[in-house]
């Protein structure tokens, strides 16, 4: 366990030694919040605040909230992943660290979990401040909010576990196959899955209960695939894929 | 010293011009096979194809709606951009980085190669592949919408012109930086000014404050544009030969 949570550290700071995509993650981050909101401001909350429904105003920000934890928590597979990797398996870090007692599971994990952590930073930070900066900008005090439970359940709950999983998927491909592939698989989920769950909520197709369970569904599905993925990573093509 | 010019090229008869593209050709070709030989590099092209097949297919069935209109328009402008912007993500994130760390471009840059034929012959090999798309797909797209000859100049020159323009830019500015500061600094401008396009100008035109198709939009694409370009520009002098030996 101790050695796992060193790894992991390990693994954490170099993901995060690249400054300059960290920079890069944040503003992004910044960019795609600020848009979402704005669109969200625009089309939901000023008319759900005009109607002076406070659960219209919740289900607005909650919806703006919950977009900003999945495209937030998906940006980082595709700007951290791929140069610390690359530069690990060129420099030989990751064959050094397999002729060690770390095992390629115990680093895959280790990986993986370096990889979610700016993630889940991001997708709890990104929906508070989307939910803060619409409460005070874009809806009167004077009007009350109800915010959507399931909305937020999905968004703190369901969103950060779907990412557990990716984050293994997309480590396990990227440590035995190539980064890149890794990284168009992380790019894939979040862009399709966004567009997928906007289609749902904004077109009315499912209540928001019935929008928890899907993404409910979605978490142990992607649970599942990393659960599956774990019998490709073996030491054997974790060295091939540093070629 | 800095070598930014090969001595070869000052020839007066063309020859060291003609070296040179042949210099560029030399990096050009086998940057263009590795490409073309990932699988991720496949699989991403496949999904682009999808993608602008899926892109047509829409813009087929929802033209009559004026708000579609406009994001018709929006996307015929904005999607060339598209895979530049992957292909330089991929290919920098990657096989330049592996390149630079196992000394594979220092290397390369001991031989008669400069670094700006390393640059050219890289850019040309990751922005080529992706060209048919960024020609086609703006022009499929408003054929399938049925407004193929009501298009106006600005959408013409600002998706056939501009957003090529830019897109070449954003590589080259990708690769210049990478090999001469390193490849984490080089993904910041390209995703930066990219994700800010990308997003910010279907925000603005579904708020109602950009219309593609305007002269105005031409003017500031045009001004955008050229700032790229001089960014590109600017990059010039750190291509020496000591800061891409460095640059790991």
């Amino acid at each position: 366990m101790s050695r796992g949570l060193a790894l992991t550290r390990v693994a954490l700071r170099d993901v995060l030694s690249a400054v300059p995509l960290v920079a890069l993650y944040v503003g992004l981050v910044l960019i795609v919040t600020a848009l979402n909101a704005t669109i969200v401001g625009h089309f939901a909350v000023g008319p759900a605040v005009a109607a002076g429904d406070p659960h219209a105003v919740g289900g607005a920000l909650s919806l703006a909230a919950y977009f900003a934890a999945f495209v937030s928590a998906g940006m980082g597979y595709s700007v951290l992943l791929v140069v610390p990797l690359t530069r690990a398996q060129a420099t030989g870090q990751v064959t050094s660290l397999l002729a060690t007692p770390v095992g390629p599971r115990r680093y895959w994990r280790a990986r993986a979990a370096a990889l979610w952590l700016p993630g889940l930073a991001a997708g709890v930070v990104a929906p508070l401040g989307v939910l803060a900066a619409l409460r005070w900008l874009a809806v009167p005090a004077t009007v009350d909010v109800a915010l959507d439970g399931w909305l937020m359940l999905a968004t703190f709950v369901a969103v950060p576990l779907t990412y557990v999983g990716v984050s293994l998927v997309v480590n396990a491909v990227a440590l035995t196959a190539s980064p890149n592939t890794g990284n168009v698989i992380g790019i894939i989920f979040y862009a399709a899955g966004s567009s997928l769950m906007g289609q749902l909520l904004g077109r009315g197709a499912l209540t928001t209960q019935a929008f928890w369970w899907v993404n409910a569904a979605l978490a142990t599905v992607a649970l599942v695939a990393g659960a599956v993925v774990s019998v490709r990573v073996q030491a054997e093509r974790m060295v091939l894929a540093c070629r | 010293m800095p070598m930014t010019t090969n001595p070869r090229d000052a020839r007066p008869d063309g020859a060291g011009l003609r070296n040179a593209g042949s210099r560029t050709g030399t990096v050009a070709r086998p940057t263009f096979t590795e490409i073309a030989r990932t699988p991720s590099m496949r699989l991403t092209a496949l999904i682009l194809v999808l993608a602008a097949a899926g892109v047509t297919v829409w813009a087929g069935t929802s033209w009559r709606a004026p708000s579609d209109r406009r994001l018709v328009d929006t996307l015929a402008v904005l999607i060339g951009m598209v895979p530049p912007l992957l292909g330089t993500l991929l290919y920098v994130g990657s096989s330049l980085t592996r390149d630079l760390a196992n000394g594979t471009l220092a290397s390369l840059l001991s031989t008669a190669v400069g670094p700006r034929e390393a640059v050219r012959g890289t850019t040309l090999a990751v922005y080529l592949p992706g060209l048919p798309l960024v020609l086609a797909v703006p022009i499929a797209i408003e054929a399938a919408s049925g407004h193929a000859r009501t298009v106006t100049v600005p959408l013409v020159v600002g998706a056939l012109v501009l957003t090529p323009m830019v897109g070449w830019a954003l590589t080259a500015l990708t690769v210049r930086l990478a090999i001469a500061r390193g490849p984490e600094i080089a993904l910041v401008p390209t995703w930066l000014v990219s994700v800010a396009m990308l997003m910010g100008v279907p925000v603005g035109s579904l708020l109602g404050g950009v219309d593609v198709a305007s002269w105005a939009f031409l003017a500031c694409y045009a001004v955008g544009a050229a700032c790229l370009g001089l960014a590109v520009w600017g990059t010039s002098p750190a291509l020496t030969r000591e800061r891409v030996t460095l640059a790991r």
